[in-house]
């Protein structure tokens, strides 16, 4: 878990953010205790979807904005993910794309 | 409260296409764009077919700034530790003039010049505005509001890209499922021009696009390689569902991907300088009713505008056309001065009528290829342990191709799948 924890913090190194002190990523934490598959915590390419204790918390500030987690929440989840933009001129800056 | 005949969401190639011929025409144009700058949001594999391209901006080629000329492609079909290819090259098409088929770009790069193009043409774009909802009066889209700004626009060009946030919020298109979409994730690696040219056969004026297929963990997708000028796009597409299936991280199925042997002797003693990761629509005719409406019409990857044929994806080819679509439908609606959904709705016919379009259609079978795994699973390394078979030499005699097949099949597909399999692949390709 450790090392594939530190892969990913490692890919995510090579990219630029501009984090925004508050998160466009709300969970409503009712429905996501009572969901059965929490597809959020494996589909996320930037792993911002973690469980802790009964919780699932969110790190907003490594969002690629790629809409995975949105899509399977609904589909698979439990619809306990809000996910906005984040607010203008955060989030991810690709320089590459 | 500001007004403009036209607002477009997104400075991406389908919002940037429509800006750029509606403003050429006369008429006054906003492109909103979230990003800092036009491309900072997108993510593309990516490679952009030029033929509308080319017919929109004449001579493209000279100054956008594109990576690297496809020239070049190849089929790799991936087992364990082996692969077959099937590799494509032409040297009429390498020694041939621009507009080449087929460049690499980085949206980046690529976009900012597409943005400057519609501001060059007399549109107005703003960066780093979000546009937080559709403006809906009346059940008629009147307008966006971006914070406390609000701007009033006979009609609304919806190219909000894949996730279309606000047209779900404005309930004009349902939620998504997760087994009508994919996820690309990507690194970019540099590695020096020379070294390109060197380990792919190229020059400047050629490149090469690998598309490929196994080892992706079990997972139903693909890899992709495209060579840009002195970077590689190296990234997997997974079925959304079938990845939350297989437990597996998107990143590890990259990092497994990469570390075949046939891919990382490509990418090897490269440097990764971004990560990056895009949801892509399985798209199809299917959605085109979502297209337009009352002041409103839907272009590029928000009206899920893709075209998967099992060997190329195609997107931002897709984009510029339905910006082309849509600004001939635009024009239409405001010389009629009538921007209902039945004054729009010629949009749709633009778009039926384009060949991109008429691709949808033709191999609208891929999806049932792309939704069995023993494509992913079993096919690869049954064709690597096949190949290999027939240039072995052993002991004992040697058979012919069919009985290979048979005894390397054995135990993992059935011979009726395996007829099935084969016709559903010539379904969607050849017939």
């Amino acid at each position: 878990m450790t090392s594939e924890r530190s892969t990913l913090d490692h890919l995510l190194g090579f990219d630029k953010f501009e984090i925004d002190r508050s998160s466009h990523i709300t969970i409503d934490q009712a429905r996501c205790a009572s969901c059965p598959q929490m597809p959020c915590l494996t589909v996320c390419p930037a792993g911002v979807y973690r469980q802790v204790h009964q919780n699932v918390v969110a790190a907003h500030e490594n969002c690629l904005e790629c809409g995975a987690c949105k899509i399977s929440c609904d589909s698979d989840g439990n619809a306990g993910i809000t996910w906005r933009n984040p607010s203008a001129g955060f989030g991810i800056i690709f320089r590459f794309g | 409260m500001e007004e403009f005949e036209v607002a477009v969401i997104g400075a991406g190639p389908a919002g940037a296409t429509a800006a750029y011929l509606l403003a050429k025409s006369g008429l006054s144009v906003l492109l909103i764009e979230r990003g800092t700058y036009p491309g900072s949001k997108n993510v593309s594999g990516g490679l952009i077919y030029t033929e509308v391209l080319g017919q929109v901006y004449p001579g493209f080629w000279e100054e956008a700034p594109i990576e690297r000329p496809i020239t070049g492609h190849d089929i790799v079909l991936l087992g364990g530790d082996a692969a077959v290819a099937l590799s494509f090259r032409k040297a009429a098409v390498e020694s041939a003039a621009p507009p080449h088929n087929a460049y690499s770009v980085l949206r980046a790069r690529f976009d900012p010049w597409l943005a400057g193009r519609a501001e060059a043409a007399g549109a107005t774009l703003v960066t780093g505005v979000t546009v937080d909802k559709l403006v809906i009066e009346n059940d008629r889209v009147v307008g966006v509001q971006a914070g406390p700004d609000r701007v009033a626009a006979n009609v609304v060009v919806d190219a909000e890209g894949t996730r279309a946030l606000l047209l779900r919020q404005a309930r004009l298109i349902g939620p998504f499922h997760s087994g009508e979409v994919s996820l690309g994730i990507k690194e970019v690696i540099r590695l020096p021009e020379g070294t390109i040219h060197e380990r792919f056969l190229c020059s400047r004026q050629t490149g090469t696009a690998l598309t490929m297929i196994g080892h992706t963990l079990g997972v139903s997708g693909g890899g992709f390689l495209y060579t840009n000028r002195d970077s590689l796009s190296v990234g997997v597409v997974a079925k959304l569902d079938s990845l939350h299936r297989s437990g597996r991280r998107p990143h590890e199925i990259l990092g497994e991907f990469k570390a075949h042997p046939f891919v990382s002797r490509l990418v090897e003693g490269g440097e990764v300088v971004e990560y990056s990761a895009q949801t892509v629509h399985q798209g199809g005719l299917h959605h085109s009713s979502t297209l337009c409406g009352d002041g409103y019409v839907v272009v590029g990857s928000a009206a899920r505008l893709i075209l998967n044929n099992l060997f190329t994806l195609r997107g931002m080819d897709l984009a510029v056309v339905s910006g082309v679509a849509a600004a001939q439908a635009v024009l239409e609606a405001h010389r009629r001065n009538d921007f209902s959904a039945s004054a729009l709705s010629v949009y749709r016919d633009y778009l039926r009528s384009t060949p991109v379009y008429q691709d949808m259609e033709t191999f609208r079978g891929a999806r049932s290829v792309l939704s069995n795994r023993r494509f992913f699973e079993i096919y690869p390394d049954l064709a690597c342990a096949v190949t290999e078979e027939l240039f072995a030499v052993h002991k004992t005699p040697s058979t012919k191709l069919f009985r290979i097949l048979r005894d390397k099949a054995k135990g993992k597909v059935s011979g009726l799948d395996l007829v099935r399999d084969a016709a559903a692949l010539a379904r969607v390709l050849a017939i």
